[in-house]
């Protein structure tokens, strides 16, 4: 009896388990968080600067960024002031006329925020690095098969070149490296240059949702390299066709935050316990990452085992076209919208709309902006039957937006976003119902010939009717 | 003297008798040692029905003051007995006392091999044996838990009896999550524990990832349990000694008992042998058919195989009146493979366990003098070998470690009784690292030199006192260390008793280990580059035995940690990290601090125990939030801990419930976004508060057994069915955040559900 009751004793004493309120910490929100890199021999990059968020409540980088601060980067006696993104809010421009970046030079980071906070970082660069030679190796001896082309031999012919197709999983690629000075640490970035060609191989692991999930970019932990070379291992590989491997030889603020950044943890972000630290950010009453590193690259095209029939036609190359595309200046409203269809069959379209108005459209909550864009003057520069109901579109209004984050970076490195798009609703006040367009891009470069520039489109599906979407009726309640 | 001997056996036992000789000798010219001319009482002390030495029975002259308690092999001494009849006294909880008047005269030498028998109760005209001992034998020395095999088997338990997950229910003692069998004792992680099994350290005590323990509960004789302050013959952890002793085999018949549970079925067989026993112990689980079908059932896998299996042996033999040889073996061992069978050819096959070979040779020089020694090779392997979409990876650990101890107990006299010994280990580390064709490679072969001397002393006839020193010697780095242990225990009338303990504790080799997959775990030594780890313990306490079926105590710790390490797995993946300064974070300080309440029914229908555990542990590294102080996550503040069993005739229920508050973890204090700087894809990250400085919910738990005992053809068979936690707690095990969504989503991952297991235990 008396045991029964003290069974009752703890029992009586067990707390309350917890709610998802109870498993945040104190908030943090609204810290500073800064986000640059400087690449050796590069340009100045855009600065972002965003705030953090309590984490019970709902959060986007959009609403998180910070607008009106004062950003500069100082190096030795020069200042470089940044002027504000008047497209994308958060992210600070450099000045039209700078310098490159220079190898094992300090450079310093100061942001100034009008409730008067001031967030520093400095990064002292590495130098540059160099891969001095690509090679296929043997996969049980190591020795030699071949010598690939890089980048500084031919350029992009690299994924064309007969040397560099790597039919999968044969060989083990090394990259051959030089520096004069051993930085923090080494970092790889594997990048998969299409959209759309199938995995390498045949996997019972990978089912079709899985493979909506693998990504065609991807990045290693922190790497040392004590001899110089680097491998690359094949599960780094995921998918055919063109691929690009950067190497970057990275900074003590870029070494630190990998390495103790919760995200490359196992259980992913949180785990409870140990193995959940706060990462290193090396920035003066903030946090984020202002950082450098030395990069250099290889490039290569993966086919697939059983892929013998082309031995050095990028992939890329062999499929029918099937795309719209737009251009506008976000300053002045300027552009035009593009359409172009090639098939094997012989159809062919190419036309396109000037726009003729825009107005920005505030319905799309998950946009970092939006706008509606008034078709005008058609013209239409050829069409042997695949334009369809497409030059009809003249005067319709569309809408159309870019999202906070990027998707993936091009083969160049712009960071492209996702193209959100708007359908009407028939329903008055309702605004318009928006969704992903599934092979949409979106992006601003911030130099080059297109700096400035809001350039999105979409590569249609295989089958897709042209024109798709674009000429569906309003929808209806 | 040895009555027989060996040739080199000789010159070790004549090199073995000189060193300890000239030890004592100095020992006593301090000690001023009464060593007056009387007779002297020894012998060993035995279980009557199968021979087995008892260790720490009482032994004692009525009425003259003068008592000891056997050592490790049941040998006891009694010296200075006045000429005369005198009535002995011979005691071991669990047995019928024994008791005698002998005649002894002056200067006359007296052996005595006393033999005890089991208690037994009628009940309802059936005989049922008890015999736990408790740690009323040990009771001078504070925080040392005693128990039997026997105790162990009648707790509920996932699928197998288990000794450390019983261990676990103790007060002071935790556990990281259902699915570990590792040992938190006293707010220490489970590499301050040192586990040794018939004397042997066993590196990776678990099966199936930490879910058993290696310990095959049939094969059990006896296990002593220091959750700290523990004495000076042991060494080399900075917390806590777990000493588990194999049965030696029944000297008098043939026996077999056995189990068979829903996931192993095990079988122990021994007898008499010579003037000795053996035994033999083996288990293995026979799960690998239901994985088979699993993997015809899937197109998924082209191999699914599991099992583990233990074998224990052990040969006795006494050659003479004074001498044992014994000669005992472990080998464990893991196998996971799974094989995807694609053209990717990915697979993981994983193999891990442990192997330990073990030589004791124990001689009574003297009726005072009683030495062992000890040759022992222990090697514990983790072998990882998988390829993942055609990259190969292999992780290759072995730790070998080959020791030779010597040991000599001298009952010096009544107030005295000495021991001292030496012992030299080479360790051997090999650690192996194949990533993508790419070898790394490191070895380290380390010496460890110990010598230790203990006096346990009866400073008046209510206190006792154990004074202790340790001295070590490590080449890596040259370190030499002298750690002082000491206890104290009085008695304060009408049951009560206070003990006092503490000392200075350290440890050299350093586990390596990932939470819930200990097949993983690797040990490596500490080198030059690194201070090897330090604790000091203090522990008092209070205990009060108003009748022998009652006992509480309550006691208070605190323990000072200092040169903690910490694995630091903020590193480039493949650089080399040569020195223990590169693979751990180092300098790291903590404390302990907390009281123990313990009650405990040890007799009747109803037995069992009620544990509180009031703690408090912290840890702080330069290199770890900023050098704050944060609790590790199985610091716990309030742990309470009930077991029970209740007899009827032949049916025994029994329970165990656990609450615990929640273990520690880090919760997200904001949320961000961040570009990968290597991609430039923008990612939404959880920014963690300060570390460990959340709870995550309370733990409880309730497991259920009902165990009934058959004859069946004259054999004693039992058959049980236990229910694992029984009224479905899905306890927190850890949380993620997810930030797929614009709402920070906290997801916890929860522990075992209910698990109803049965099966059937035999002997005969």
């Amino acid at each position: 009896m008396y045991a029964y009751l003290l069974l009752l004793l703890p029992l009586l004493a067990c707390g309350a388990d917890k709610g998802p309120e109870d498993l945040f910490g104190p908030s943090e929100d609204n810290l500073i968080v800064v986000d640059a890199i400087l690449i050796v021999d590069q340009p100045l990059p855009p600065v972002f600067v965003r705030r953090t968020a309590a984490p019970g409540v709902s959060y986007s980088p959009a609403a998180a960024s910070e607008p009106e601060a004062v950003v500069a980067i100082r190096h030795g006696d020069q200042a470089y002031a940044y002027r504000a993104d008047p497209v994308i809010p958060g992210r600070y421009l450099p000045p039209v006329e700078q310098t490159l970046i220079e190898p094992s030079s300090t450079y310093q980071l100061s942001v100034e925020t009008r409730r008067g906070e001031r967030i520093d970082a400095s990064t002292t660069t590495p130098s540059r690095l160099f891969i001095d030679e690509v090679l296929l190796l043997d996969e049980q001896t190591l020795e030699v098969e071949r010598t690939m082309r890089r980048f500084a031999e031919i350029g992009d012919e690299v994924y064309s070149a007969e040397e560099n197709q790597i039919l999968y999983p044969q060989g083990i690629i090394e990259a051959v490296i030089r520096q004069d000075v051993l930085p923090a640490s080494y970092q790889i970035a594997v990048f998969n240059l299409e959209r759309e060609t199938p995995l390498l191989f045949d996997s019972k692991l990978i089912d079709e949702e899985d493979l909506e999930r693998i990504e065609r970019e991807g990045a290693s932990p922190p790497l040392s390299l004590p001899e110089g070379r680097m491998r690359l291992p094949w599960f780094t590989l995921a998918f055919a066709g063109r691929h690009k491997v950067k190497l970057f030889a990275v900074d003590s603020n870029w070494f630190d935050l990998i390495r103790t950044d919760n995200l490359n943890r196992e259980g992913g972000s949180g785990q409870a316990g140990d193995q959940f630290g706060r990462p290193i950010f090396n920035v003066e009453n903030g946090i984020g990452l202002f950082a450098s590193a030395a990069v250099d690259s290889l490039g290569f095209t993966a086919r697939a085992a059983a892929d013998t029939s082309c031995s050095n036609c990028p992939l890329s190359e062999t499929r029918e076209r099937r795309e719209w595309s737009a251009t506008i200046d976000p300053a002045t409203g300027n552009g035009r919208v593009e359409f172009v269809l090639d098939l094997a069959s012989g159809q062919n379209c190419t036309l396109w709309y000037e726009i003729s108005g825009v107005a920005p459209n505030t319905s799309c909550t998950m946009c970092d902006f939006a706008w509606e864009l008034q078709l005008g003057a058609l013209t239409i520069e050829r069409d042997e039957g695949g334009c369809g109901e497409i030059d009809e579109l003249q005067g319709e209004t569309i809408s159309v937006g870019h999202s906070p984050a990027p998707a993936y970076l091009a083969s160049d490195s712009t960071p492209v976003y996702t193209l959100y798009y708007g359908n009407h609703t028939s329903v008055p006040d309702n605004g318009d119902i928006w969704g992903e367009v599934v092979n949409g891009w979106s992006t601003i470069p911030w130099q080059g010939e297109s700096a400035g520039l809001w350039l999105f489109g979409e590569h249609l599906d295989p089958g897709e009717p042209f024109g798709g979407y674009w000429a569906e009726d309003e929808i209806a309640e | 003297m040895p009555q027989t001997r060996s040739g080199s056996g000789k010159k070790i036992f004549t090199l073995l008798e000189s060193t300890m000789r000239f030890l004592f000798f100095s020992l006593l010219s301090l000690l001023c040692i009464d060593l007056a001319e009387a007779a002297t009482l020894s012998g060993f002390i035995l279980d009557g029905s199968d021979g087995e030495k008892l260790p720490n029975a009482t032994i004692l002259v009525e009425g003259q003051q003068l008592g000891t308690l056997s050592n490790s092999e049941g040998y006891y001494a009694i010296r200075n007995i006045p000429a005369g009849n005198q009535v002995i006294v011979a005691s071991y909880i669990g047995y019928e006392t024994y008791r005698d008047t002998l005649s002894f005269a002056a200067d006359r030498d007296l052996r005595l091999d006393l033999e005890l028998t089991r208690e037994t109760l009628l009940i309802d005209e059936e005989v049922v044996v008890t015999a736990d001992r408790t740690e009323d034998e040990l009771r001078q020395q504070a925080s040392v838990i005693a128990l039997q095999a026997r105790s162990l088997e009648r707790m509920p338990a996932v699928g197998e009896p288990d000794l450390l997950r019983s261990l676990q229910l103790l007060p002071g003692v935790q556990s990281a999550s259902d699915i570990s069998s590792g040992l938190y004792v006293r707010g220490g992680g489970p590499d301050q524990t040192r586990i040794l099994l018939d004397q042997i350290p066993l590196y990776n005590p678990s099966h199936a990832f930490g879910l058993f323990s290696t310990f095959n509960p049939d094969a059990i004789k006896d296990v002593t349990f220091y959750k700290g302050a523990y004495p000076a013959p042991y060494g080399g952890s900075l917390g806590a000694v777990l000493d588990v002793q194999n049965r030696e085999g029944n000297r008098r018949d043939f026996g077999t008992r056995g189990g068979i549970s829903l996931i192993s079925s095990r079988l122990t067989t021994e007898g008499p042998l010579g003037n000795g026993s053996w035994m033999i112990a083996g288990r293995r689980t026979y799960i690998d058919p239901v994985l088979r079908v699993v993997q015809s059932k899937t197109e998924t896998l082209d191999n699914l195989g599991y099992y583990f299996y233990d074998l224990n042996a052990k040969l006795n033999n006494q050659p003479t009146e004074s001498d044992n040889l014994t000669f005992s073996a472990y080998l464990g061992r893991d196998r996971l493979n799974i094989n995807i069978g694609d053209e990717t050819e990915t697979f993981f096959d994983i193999d891990w366990g442990n192997r330990a070979l073990t030589s004791r040779w124990t001689h009574i020089f003297s009726p005072e003098f009683f030495g062992r020694l000890i040759a022992q090779y222990s090697e514990y392997q983790s072998d990882i070998s998988l390829s993942i979409f055609d990259t190969p990876i292999a992780i290759r650990n072995r730790v070998r470690d080959l020791s030779l101890k010597a040991d000599i107990d001298y009952f010096a006299s009544a107030n005295h009784t000495l021991r001292s010994g030496l012992s030299l280990t080479r360790f051997r580390f090999d650690y192996g690292f194949e990533f993508n064709q790419e070898f790394t490679n490191l070895r380290v072969t380390p010496l460890l030199a110990s010598l230790y001397a203990q006096d346990d002393w009866q400073l008046t006839p209510l206190t006792e006192a154990r004074l202790g020193l340790r001295g070590t010697y490590y080449d890596e780095g040259q370190r030499l260390s002298l750690d002082p242990r000491f206890s104290l225990s009085r008695v304060l009338g009408s049951g009560w008793r206070w003990k006092l303990a503490g000392g200075r504790y350290r440890q050299y080799l350093q586990l390596v280990s990932t939470e819930g997959f200990q097949g993983g775990d690797a040990w490596v030594p500490l080198d030059e580059t690194v201070e090897p780890g330090r604790s000091w313990q203090a522990v008092t306490g209070f205990e009060w035995q108003p009748s022998p079926a009652y006992r509480l105590s309550a006691e208070t710790y605190f323990t000072d940690l200092a040169n903690l390490v910490l694995l630091d797995e903020d590193r480039s993946v493949d650089r080399e990290q040569e020195t223990s300064e590169e693979v751990f974070k180092t300098g790291g300080t903590g404390i302990a601090r907390g009281l123990e309440l313990f009650f405990e029914k040890r007799s009747g229908r109803l037995r069992g125990w009620l544990g509180y555990t009031l703690g408090w542990t912290e840890r702080t590294f330069a290199e770890v939030d900023q050098g704050r102080w944060f609790p590790p996550k199985y610091d716990r503040r309030h742990d309470i801990s009930l077991t029970g069993s209740y007899r009827i005739k032949r049916w025994r229920f029994t329970a165990n419930f656990i609450y615990a508050t929640g273990q520690a973890f880090t919760p997200a204090a904001a949320r961000y976004s961040l570009r990968d700087p290597a991609t430039g894809l923008l990612s939404d990250r959880v920014l963690g508060a300060r570390r460990n400085t959340a709870r995550l919910s309370p733990y409880h738990r309730l497991d259920l057994g009902v165990r009934r005992t058959l004859t069946f053809f004259g054999s004693e068979v039992e058959t049980y069915l236990q229910i694992f936690n029984a009224y479905n707690r899905r306890n927190d095990w850890f949380v993620q955040y997810d930030t797929d969504d614009p709402e920070t989503k906290p997801e916890i991952v929860r522990m075992l559900p209910v698990i109803p297991t049965f099966g059937f235990n035999f002997k005969f």
